[in-house]
């Protein structure tokens, strides 16, 4: 049941990072989420596709194993881009949620907020 | 080709329809319809460009129409896919739309209005393979790939043309355009707007005909790329492209111009593996062209350049003053000696050959 939900957003960075991160999680997981990549707001652009944010909605079990990804890479990563994460949902998963802002205060390059995941921010322009 | 005929590209269209078979085009949004889309001619390619991505990420013949598969691969991959997704709807079948939207794609552009010929083309498959009655089924069991390239094809001879099929407007003018079949055998070497060459009807599109004949897997290569094993295909598509770069320059009232560079700018430097093979000789030439053109061109227009911009310090020489040459780093010690005026007038002359052929 797709009750958890979180936008995040690498900036310009979005695309390569999480293609990345999608890309190392196993199929079973991948299934039990839906994720939609966000356009930024760059009317004729054409080219390869790139994407503003991406949000990605699932159960406690899938939302569990991208938590895992994220972390992960946190002790791994030097992105450019501060990561962006919009969380919904998580106060019915205190566990889920302690997680997130342990995450948070781990890492100093990790924002996380808690509101509508769809709404959070206007996609910014391209 | 002017900003309007790029602009043709935006165009929007809306295509509205439900899973009973009811399909309509219009230039608005369409009331009492299920399904809305509103696309464009540069959805359509940005569609086909996804699809043919996906084809290339696919292990075996099997995933290329499996809708798991490629529910996945959008999942991990951003991708334009607003006409593939119209058609899974409009099918009601998302395996249907995976095996037929890129062929479908592309044989629309084989007509001067790319979207109507979409719809035509989709209203037709729909009869055909999705309408009781007719053992669409039965055709639809057999394993990919089947023969949509050619059966397409065969269906683009029966579209409701404005100009009867074989004929040829007198000339082509992309945004006012009447209905019309465009054979590419036919339109090779065709000019826009009474000049520039079309963007993907050049010599390299004569190339890839002739040695369509003779290349197996080449002819449909664009619909199936996927299926064919052919590594000879691959190899020729792969060193095609890009075959069309087009620059557009924001000027500061606001306005901004089109500008489609053929290979004379860069040469192949554009191109990763070419790059980085070049000598050191020739990727002297590429920054001397680079910077030669770049100079002339912000000259031209009075872009992103400052009065003081000039290098050279040979005020006697008959180009100082017009100072095209703003860029140019490399200074001879006689103006006479300099390489500018031979290296720009090389340049225009093989654009020049490009757009005329």
């Amino acid at each position: 049941m797709a009750d958890l939900r979180m936008r995040i957003s690498f900036g310009g960075d979005t695309t390569a990072e999480m293609r990345e991160m999608l890309a190392e999680m196993d199929d079973a997981t991948l299934d039990g989420l839906d994720v939609e990549w966000e356009e930024p707001q760059s009317p004729g652009l054409a080219g390869e596709p790139i994407s503003a944010s991406v949000v990605l909605a699932g159960g406690a079990i899938a939302m569990a194993a991208l938590l895992r990804l994220i972390e992960r890479r946190m002790e791994h990563l030097q992105q450019r881009e501060m990561m962006r994460i919009v969380a919904e949902g998580f106060d019915k998963h205190p566990e889920l949620g302690a997680r997130l802002g342990a995450m948070a205060d781990a890492y100093s390059q990790v924002s996380i907020s808690y509101g509508l995941a769809k709404e959070a921010w206007p996609a910014p322009a391209g | 080709m002017t900003a309007k005929g790029f602009d043709r590209l935006d165009t929007p269209f809306h295509l509205a329809g439900d899973p009973a078979g009811r399909l309509a085009l219009a230039a608005q949004r369409l009331p009492g319809f299920e399904l809305n889309l509103a696309f464009t001619a540069k959805d359509m390619l940005e569609c086909a460009a996804s699809i043919f991505d996906f084809q290339a990420s696919c292990r075996t013949v099997a995933e290329m129409s499996d809708p798991q598969t490629f529910g996945r691969w959008r999942k991990r991959n951003p991708a334009y896919l607003k006409v593939h997704d119209f058609l899974h709807a409009f099918f009601r079948s998302e395996r249907l739309a995976l095996r037929t939207v890129l062929p479908l794609i592309n044989a629309a552009f084989h007509t001067s209005i790319p979207e109507r010929a979409l719809t035509e083309l989709v209203r037709r498959v729909w009869g055909s393979f999705v309408a009781p009655g007719n053992e669409g089924e039965a055709f639809l069991a057999q394993p990919e790939p089947c023969r949509w390239p050619e059966l397409l094809r065969e269906w683009l001879t029966s579209l409701p043309y404005e100009v009867p099929l074989g004929a040829v407007p007198d000339r082509f003018d992309p945004v006012e355009a009447p209905f019309f079949h465009m054979d590419p055998e036919t339109w090779l070497g065709a000019t826009l707007d009474g000049g520039l060459q079309h963007p993907f009807l050049g010599p390299l599109a004569d190339e890839w005909l002739r040695r369509a004949k003779d290349v197996a897997g080449l002819e449909h290569y664009l619909d199936m790329p996927g299926y064919v094993a052919n590594p000879d295909a691959h190899g020729f598509a792969f060193e095609a492209q890009p075959q069309l770069r087009v620059v557009r320059v924001f000027f500061e009232d606001g306005s901004d111009k089109d500008f489609a560079i053929n290979d004379g700018l860069v040469g192949p430097a554009f191109k990763d593996s070419a790059f980085t093979c070049l000598s050191a000789s020739e990727f002297r030439g590429f920054v001397l062209d680079t910077m030669a053109v770049y100079g002339a061109l912000r000259r031209a227009f009075g872009v992103h350049m400052a009065e003081a911009a000039q290098t050279c310090h040979h005020v006697s020489c008959p180009h100082h003053a017009d100072n095209f040459c703003n860029a140019y780093p490399l200074i001879p010690a006689s103006f006479d000696q300099c390489g500018f005026p031979e290296r720009m007038a090389d340049w225009i002359a093989t654009n020049r050959r490009i757009i005329h052929g």
